[in-house]
């Protein structure tokens, strides 16, 4: 692979690159089996870049998309990006309301959906007036007049590419906005760290509109490599999915530590599982060392196992470290995160000043892939991406992530230590506690609310929320019934408690610790 | 003395957090909404610690119900026997 195809102005230019070497190459693998080759994937995008142009679509004009891992899907993510419309990619288990609120914080002007969703978010996209297009292979023919022509130079690097949705503490998710040239970045950084080839075959089981598949989509089809696209479908069996990702011959995989300790505790990952893979990356939350050690033990003779890190506004990932036997020489905790990767610089501060070596701070990022902000919300983009305070000649931005850590000056590693805040990941999804409480809140009845996120048995934490109420009338089932209308499935707390009140602490604020005592 | 049913509601009701009295006789992973990858986590976890044994994968792809687990629970107990 000519490693110049990437370094394009624009992802648009880059990927018909790569598509004019790569050809009849193997572009994606679909779960029915069959395959979509480079040429024949840029055949579909641009059919439906110009069915957009044709339909009014112009550059900055933002596309939702819901996206089932069809070949369609893909092409119209590929089609965004080559006429500069940011694509955004929606969660369909989002319940009306919050699916709401993230369609009035972007307002597409259009929404492409490439297979079955849900009636719910469909109708709340028809209840937002925008108009829902179901995408099929036909759907971008006939579009080749010139009218309709892709213009070759009317995007740029700074454009958006995409928008992608987090958890938000008001109770309105996030857009984080990526540019163009932030994600040439990061693919030319994928393809150093992995080494990848054309020969590699990238798993895609993290959903669409989740920021690790980030990292399957560009790293593989930018590279000229192949995209396993896994459906969802497919996780509900822990045993199919090992063996979906065995047939097709995954070289790299990539997903949340909580997917792999699942395969591994119903037994369905053994040691000759994947032959083929060569390197095993987790990332999005921590990955307890008890749990690690058995991945290890499968893997470790014969693949990289990468613990990667980063913020969804910092281009997917900033640091990969490889495990190696001496991070079992105790089991507690989880592995550092390391080093962070060639194009970032960070700080550790408290407050605006930088702590001493050793010393825990908040780490804040630097450098090229920072991302754009927070789409449509300068508010919440200036209280985040803020001016370094340690940089007087020019006026530099960084992003604060809210992550504590601690840079060890004897093994020169970053280790994550806990955050500022009460934003949690919960199987690798990132939440603000008081989205949910917020939630919560809003339900007649609820006076006061606390949720706390704790680890009690298992490998992972649950979701614990506390109410006070007055309310006879109110029960846990009617709480998390009402919830279930406002957030996604795994916003919803595991367990559910309604009090006359809730304990406070000597500042008069509810008592947290107490709570999480009580669990 | 717990009778079988029981012992896997409990066992059940534990990884859940629900109340033993509303698991349903007919429960399973694909009915019951609070039983999923994370609670069948918990309940492999808590079946292994309750019987001291190694759940096999047949066992764990049959503790997918409550049928099922009362099954698994009797034919380790017959093993310990």
């Amino acid at each position: 692979m000519d490693s110049d195809a990437i370094y394009q102005t624009d992802l648009g230019k880059a990927f018909r690159a790569v598509a004019a070497q790569r050809g009849d190459a193997a572009a994606l693998r679909l779960p029915d089996g069959t395959v979509c080759s480079y040429a024949r994937l840029l055949e579909l995008s641009e059919g439906i870049a110009r069915r957009l142009i044709s339909m009014g679509v112009r550059r900055g004009d933002v596309i939702g998309i819901f996206h089932s891992k069809q070949a369609d899907g893909y092409a119209a993510m590929l089609a965004c990006l080559s006429i500069g419309a940011p694509y955004v990619n929606f969660d369909e288990d989002n319940p009306p309301e919050r699916l709401g609120r993230i369609l009035a914080s972007c307002n597409p002007v259009l929404v492409l959906v490439d297979g079955p969703v849900s009636s719910p978010a469909l109708q709340t996209c028809k209840c937002h007036g925008i108009e829902v297009r179901t995408l099929s292979p036909l759907w971008g023919c006939n579009h080749t007049n010139s009218s309709a022509a892709i213009p070759s130079d009317q995007v740029i690097g700074s454009d958006i590419g995409y928008l992608m949705f987090t958890s938000g503490s008001t109770g309105i998710p996030k857009g984080v906005a990526i540019s163009h040239a932030q994600v040439i970045n990061f693919v030319a950084w994928a393809r150093s760290e992995f080494s990848i080839t054309s020969d590699d075959v990238i798993s895609n089981v993290n959903p669409m509109y989740f920021d690790n598949s980030v990292f399957d989509f560009y790293a593989a089809l930018f590279n000229g490599a192949t995209l396993a696209a896994i459906p969802r479908s497919s996780l509900r069996d822990a045993r199919f999915l090992v063996q979906q990702v065995r047939q097709m011959g995954c070289t790299i995989w990539f997903s949340v530590p909580s997917l792999l300790i699942y395969l591994i505790t119903t037994r369905s990952l053994a040691k000759d599982a994947w032959p083929a893979v060569r390197a095993l990356v987790f990332g999005g939350e921590g990955y307890p060392k008890p749990e690690l050690r058995k991945l290890f033990d499968i893997f470790g003779d014969r693949a990289r196992l990468v613990n990667v890190y980063g913020p969804t506004e910092c281009t997917c990932i900033c640091s990969a470290y490889d495990i190696c036997d001496r991070d079992f020489s105790d089991l507690k905790g989880y592995p550092p995160i390391g080093r962070l990767a060639a194009n970032f610089r960070g700080l550790l501060l408290a407050g605006n000043t930088p702590v001493a070596l050793g010393e825990v701070g908040e780490l804040c990022l630097l450098g090229p892939n920072v991302g754009l902000g927070y789409f449509n919300d300068p508010q919440r983009t200036v209280q985040s991406f803020v001016p370094n305070p340690c940089c007087v000649t020019h006026r530099e931005s960084m992003y604060r992530t809210g992550d504590l850590m601690r840079f060890d000056p004897e093994d020169m590693l970053l280790y994550f230590v806990g955050r500022v805040d009460n934003q949690i990941k919960h199987l690798g999804y990132r939440i603000e506690l008081e989205e949910i409480e917020a939630a919560l809140a809003l339900i007649p009845g609820v006076s006061q609310c606390a949720v706390i996120y704790k680890r009690v048995r298992s490998q992972f934490g649950n979701l614990f929320a506390y109410v006070a109420s007055s309310s006879s009338t109110l029960d846990a089932d009617s709480l998390l019934e009402s919830l279930r209308t406002q957030l996604p499935p795994y916003m919803i707390p595991t367990y559910l408690e309604i009090r006359t009140e809730l304990p406070k602490n000597p500042n008069g604020k509810i008592d947290r610790q107490r709570l999480a005592d009580d669990v | 003395m717990m009778s079988e049913i029981q012992y896997a509601k409990s066992l059940l009701a534990d990884a859940l957090r629900l109340d033993p009295g509303r698991i349903p006789d007919d429960a399973a992973m694909k009915t019951l909404r609070q039983w999923d990858s994370l609670a069948h986590m918990e309940l492999i976890a808590l079946t292994e610690e309750g019987l001291a044994v190694t759940l096999t994968m047949d066992d764990i792809v049959r503790m997918t119900s409550l049928h099922g687990l009362v099954a698994v629970l009797a034919d380790h107990r017959k093993t310990v026997a």
